[in-house]
């Protein structure tokens, strides 16, 4: 009598590594992060500048992250997205619990949803341009800003994660498009 | 005949280029475009017109060139209909003549010239119909063009991108550079995007001094300074073709003007910027007269750039004709750069003094009061007849009627324009918003007054931008003839052959043409432009639109104003579709999403189909299968034993919260929110107007946790639906709604041995059949990995949905194939999914309903009455339309040929004798039958069973009978296993 099937092999949507195209830009796919998607209900929104996970206050301001582990990101006015590269779902979202008591929301875990590509380097905006109308330059796009926009057609999550460091967060059906098409612009660039 | 001066221009005489003129080497120098090239060789005809086949020289000097349209390279690197005088010249270019045969000297086409009256406006809707059209047309279509384009694919590339600023400034020449100066020491983005390939404008064309020395140092300091500022980008050989809501531009750039095989071929700029300022100047306007498109007729400032900018005579008896003091500064130029001048004519009734006193001086004869009623010349011009009937015997001829601002882009933006008395031309009125105009387009005539202008434009942009005032840039001083504003009446001789005076050049419409278009009533501008095609053709009307105007107001007594323009719509100039296109070629055409087992797939030589962004595999042929037999063996696979089917792009939607129930229960015709937990239920959603727009399953996880899902095609437009009414409609609801559609692969398992198959994975959800019955879920582990686990079933087989986080699928799919191997496991694809659902009469919405069908037509009617709460829909079916006995209703069909049963086909029922009563929505020949079978909308179908109708598909046809929808296993004893 066989054994039954006691595991499945855990597998990315897109292998961790990247490219380097020049000095001023590199194109990487960051491992596969924790990440749940917070809403808060309407009525609760009044006391969110009171809620704390893991001792980090949610960012109210619009377009706007804060945190390293986990990084907190505003989507939407009722949305943080909540990422984590050294916690499992399972401890942030016990976080998250604990840090909005009684308030009324929703944690879904997204880790396998999405997929972020980072691009760095100071040709990392040109490349952008290519492919999101927004303006993304540092005085309109500071350190702290995220934004959910279109890139290449798609519905992605824009962080400045700093200076010249960008990630992009994709739905993960569209990642291996979303890179490729990064690859191909940053290419043209950096050729041109 | 045209010729190179042996001094002056900007040309550089220490690089000389060679280029093919129709296979025939010529010689140019670095700075040269193709058409000073051409004139400087002494080439007379460039081209044909497009109706006519008259011969056409080069007109102007800029981008509102309506003749010399030539072809460019060969092969892949075609480009037909090249502006000739906004091409630079390269070593090696190819540069061919158009619509002509066998050579642009002596076309065959010319014999429609000898035919003419047979071709004026509108003739192709009086001609061309006995004994048919079909009769003509493959004559028409071969001498229809005036190109021909490239037949092998473009291997160039092309890019586009976004960019920000605080001011896009349309127009590099003098306006342009100054304010963009005052704008950048202030501190401002700033965006110059120049048509040429070099900055200047009319300057180019110019002698005038500025600070006492040549334009040239001037340009060089300004662009020197602009260089330095991070904030500045100059886009030379760059068009501004449209202007759009909120500020934004459409830039056509051109990077391979210069040489050979750029890496990018040309870059469409996406501008979003703060504020526009159009620096974009004003094109001159011919005058009309009988037989002026003879080559050798040209623009007076067109003949003054040839002569300043690339040292070229247009010939060596040169004439001009004017109604303004523009063509006398195109007289002194060439005679001090040594070009024979012999006269110059002026339709006023007194020259300007001092102007033609210097004329006069020259030894150039100025006459006033007369005008230019013809040039003579067959096929280029040899004289002119003047007014008082003389004969002036010359080569070339610089004609002037005034200069037209160049406001294309002011109306795309819907700013209104005025009509100018003084100028006789239309003029920018009012600015809009963040949108400015300056310089000669804003009416100004001299270069001082350009300048004064431009400081004013830089001011208000900087207040606009909450900037000082203060621009901090000094007004240059110029040094510049004096020239009047007054220009001259328009008119033409009355008394000539008005179809021999063109309008367009382009599109050969004559005066004639306006003239039949007003006696067959279509005295509105636009439907003039429309009837004679005036202002049509590539050049847009730049050098005819204004002529026609004024010609259909003198014409029909009407002031200008009262005629009106037509609508400038974008694009000013032709853009390639490989510029919109960009990137997205190619593999880069639209997004794709892939399965999280598209590896595998493909290891089993997956047939893809792309379905909604998805790549899906349709079937999996094995050797010597086609599709067809492919599909066929495994959807018997699935009847006989087990199947596998990735069905990840599910849509999937999680609803929770207090009110999830309520929530769901009014987007849902049947009832939702008395579902038990762990159980399932099919339901169909509705829109406003009582229209099916989707359907899936409701799973009640827990009391205030639900999980819809909804058709792969629905899933993002569901969630937003959702959503929409959720924060719009219902802000009060206790509800969350939350899309995870790619968070878990799904795979369905379907089949008499599915249950077998899933024992054989560690799993802590009992699958017995009493204790997880059809239409139930579970929430557990499965192979280790976090699952939800559905009982449902699409194929009508006892059926699961195995769902793991995303991270197992691949391996979900591996340990599937390889656990169920012995038990026949068949992986199946997509297009056997629609067939096992088919023999089961399942729906497929958006492929068996239409944008009219309501839940009674597809056999629902009962179950949304039955509902008591309301539902998003519900009110709408109440409507008499929906009532109707005769509506188009889904049945089954079944029929013996399959080659015809196909989605599509149209239905007769028995008596109809033309028309349609439906059409077959799916079909497909079953293995389980041996049949094919359909479904179909028919006109009172769910009332006409066993009724014998007629499927029409194209000119075959073939009996067939409507039956029961439920082919296969009607009472469902498969599904309940």
């Amino acid at each position: 009598m066989r054994e039954p099937v006691a595991l499945l092999f855990a597998q990315s949507a897109l292998p961790s590594g990247g490219r380097v195209f020049s000095d001023t830009l590199r194109l990487s796919i960051l491992p596969q992060r924790s990440t749940l998607r917070l809403q808060v209900a309407a009525r609760s929104l009044g006391t969110v500048n009171a809620i704390r996970i893991a001792g980090r206050p949610l960012p109210i301001t619009a377009n706007c992250w804060t945190g390293t582990d986990p990084v907190i990101s505003r989507i939407a006015p009722d949305t943080w997205l909540l990422q984590s590269a050294l916690h499992d779902a399972v401890d942030v979202l016990q976080a998250v619990r604990k840090g909005c008591g009684r308030r009324i929301f929703i944690v879904t875990d997204v880790s396998d949803a999405l997929v972020t590509l980072t691009l760095e380097g100071a040709q990392s905006t040109a490349v952008l341009a290519r492919g999101c109308g927004l303006d993304l330059s540092l005085t309109s796009f500071h350190t702290s800003s995220c934004t959910r926009t279109r890139l290449a057609q798609l519905p992605v999550v824009i962080r400045r994660a700093s200076f010249e460091r960008f990630e992009c967060i994709v739905d993960r059906a569209a990642a291996q498009y979303l890179y490729d098409w990064l690859q191909d612009a940053a290419t043209g660039l950096t050729a041109a | 005949m045209g010729y190179r001066l042996e001094h002056g221009g900007h040309i550089d005489r220490s690089h000389p280029i060679h280029i093919r003129w129709n296979g025939r080497p010529l010689e140019a120098f670095a700075g040269d475009t193709i058409a000073s090239a051409l004139l400087a060789n002494g080439v007379r005809i460039v081209a044909r017109g497009m109706k006519l086949h008259r011969p056409r020289g080069i007109l102007s000097a800029g981008i509102e060139e309506p003749n010399a349209l030539v072809t460019l390279g060969r092969d892949a690197e075609l480009e037909p209909s090249a502006r000739a005088t906004m091409i630079p010249v390269r070593d090696g270019l190819e540069v061919c003549a158009q619509n002509a045969w066998p050579s642009v000297e002596r076309d065959f086409g010319r014999v429609l010239d000898a035919t003419a009256p047979l071709w004026h406006a509108g003739f192709y809707n009086k001609t061309f119909k006995w004994p048919s059209w079909n009769f003509y047309e493959r004559w028409i279509r071969r001498t229809a063009g005036i190109a021909n384009p490239p037949r092998k694919p473009d291997p160039a590339r092309y890019d586009a991108v976004n960019s920000h600023c605080d001011l896009l400034v349309v127009g590099g020449g003098p306006t342009g550079l100054l304010a963009a100066q005052v704008a950048s020491r202030a501190g401002l983005a700033v965006v110059i995007a120049e048509q040429d390939f070099e900055c200047g404008g009319r300057l180019l064309a110019t002698n005038t001094l500025i600070n006492g020395a040549p334009v040239a140092v001037w340009f060089t300091s300004v662009l020197g300074e602009l260089a330095t500022s991070r904030h500045f980008t100059l886009l030379t050989a760059t068009t501004a073709f449209g202007l759009y809501d909120h500020g934004s531009a459409g830039l056509l750039q051109r990077l391979d003007l210069q040489g050979d095989a750029p890496p990018i071929r040309q870059r469409y700029w996406r501008v979003h910027a703060k504020q526009t300022l159009l620096a974009t100047g004003a094109i001159e306007q011919p005058l009309v007269f009988d037989y002026n498109d003879l080559p050798g007729v040209m623009l007076a400032g067109a003949i003054r750039q040839y002569v300043n900018r690339y040292a070229v005579a247009a010939g060596r008896n040169i004439v001009f004709a004017t109604n303004n003091d523009s063509a006398y500064l195109a007289a002194l130029d060439l005679v001090a750069a040594g070009a024979p001048v012999q006269l110059l004519v002026d339709s006023r009734a007194e020259a300007p003094a001092q102007l033609a006193g210097w004329l006069r001086a020259q030894g150039v004869e100025v006459r006033a009061g007369t005008s230019l009623v013809k040039a003579i010349g067959k096929d280029d011009l040899r004289a002119i007849q003047l007014s008082t009937g003389e004969e002036i015997a010359c080569d070339a001829l610089g004609m002037s009627g005034g200069w037209a601002p160049t406001v294309h882009l002011h109306s795309h933006a819907r700013a209104p324009l005025a009509f100018n008395e003084v100028r006789q031309c239309f003029l920018p009125r009012d600015a809009k918003a963040g949108l400015l105009a300056a310089g000669a387009v804003a009416g100004c005539i001299t270069l001082d007054e350009s300048f004064a202008d431009a400081m004013r434009a830089a001011e208000r942009v900087l207040e606009q931008a909450g900037r000082p005032k203060d621009p901090q840039v000094a007004r240059p001083v110029v040094e510049e003839p004096p020239v009047a504003e007054q220009v001259g009446a328009f008119h033409r001789p009355i008394e000539g052959k008005s179809d021999r005076q063109w309008l367009d050049f382009l599109h050969d419409v004559t005066v004639a043409d306006a003239e039949i278009a007003l006696s067959e009533g279509y005295t509105h501008i636009e439907h003039l432009k429309r009837y004679t095609t005036c202002g049509m053709a590539a050049d847009q009307g730049k050098t005819s639109n204004l002529n026609a105007l004024l010609t259909v107001a003198g014409m029909t007594g009407r002031h200008p104003a009262e005629v009106g323009t037509t609508t400038y719509r974008p694009p000013f100039t032709p853009i390639t579709l490989g510029a919109l296109a960009g990137r997205q070629i190619g593999e880069r055409y639209a997004p794709r999403r892939l399965l999280p087992a598209h590896a595998e797939h493909q290891a089993l030589g997956a047939h893809w189909w792309e379905a909604g962004g998805w790549m899906r595999p349709a079937c999996y042929p094995r050797a010597g299968e086609d599709a067809h037999r492919a599909v066929q063996r495994e959807a018997a696979a699935v009847r006989a034993d087990v199947g596998i089917f990735d069905a990840s792009p599910l849509g999937k939607i999680e609803v929770s919260g207090t009110d999830a129930a309520r929530f769901l229960d009014r987007f849902y015709i049947n009832n939702v929110a008395k579902l038990d937990e762990g159980r399932v239920r099919y339901g169909l959603m509705l829109n406003e107007n009582g229209v099916v727009i989707d359907d899936g399953t409701v799973a009640r996880l827990n009391r205030n946790h639900f999980l819809v899902t909804t058709t792969s095609g629905g899933a993002g437009r569901i969630g937003q639906w959702l959503e929409e009414w959720r924060q719009c409609e219902w802000p009060n609801l206790n509800v969350f709604v939350s899309p995870v559609t790619t968070q878990w692969t799904t795979v369905a398992v379907a089949g008499p041995r599915a249950r077998d198959l899933l024992a054989r994975f560690a799993s802590d959800i009992a699958i017995d059949a009493k204790s997880f019955p059809h239409m139930s879920l579970a929430d557990g582990r499965f192979a280790g990995a976090p699952a939800r686990l559905y009982r449902v079933s699409f194929s009508g087989e006892l059926g699961y949905e195995i769902n793991v986080p995303a991270r197992h699928g691949a391996a979900l799919w591996r340990e599937l194939l390889s656990a169920g191997a012995d038990l026949g496991v068949t992986p199946y694809g997509v297009e056997t999914a629609l067939l096992l659902r088919l023999e089961k009469g399942f729906l497929h919405v958006g492929v068996d309903t239409d944008g009219t069908t309501a839940p009674a037509d597809i056999g629902w009617g009962e179950v949304a009455a039955r509902k008591k709460g309301d539902f998003i829909g519900k009110r709408s079916l109440r409507r008499l339309d929906n009532l109707r006995p005769d509506r188009l209703q889904l049945v089954g069909l079944t029929a013996d040929d399959a080659r015809i049963l196909v989605p599509g086909a149209h239905l007769r029922l028995n008596g109809t004798t033309d028309g349609s009563d439906g059409w077959v929505t799916s079909a497909a020949m079953s293995p389980a039958l041996g049949r094919p079978i359909a479904l179909a909308l028919l006109r009172g179908g769910r009332a006409r069973q066993r009724e014998q109708l007629t499927v029409h598909d194209l000119d075959r046809r073939c009996p067939a009978t409507v039956v029961d929808p439920r082919f296969f296993d009607p009472e469902g004893v498969r599904l309940h296993a």
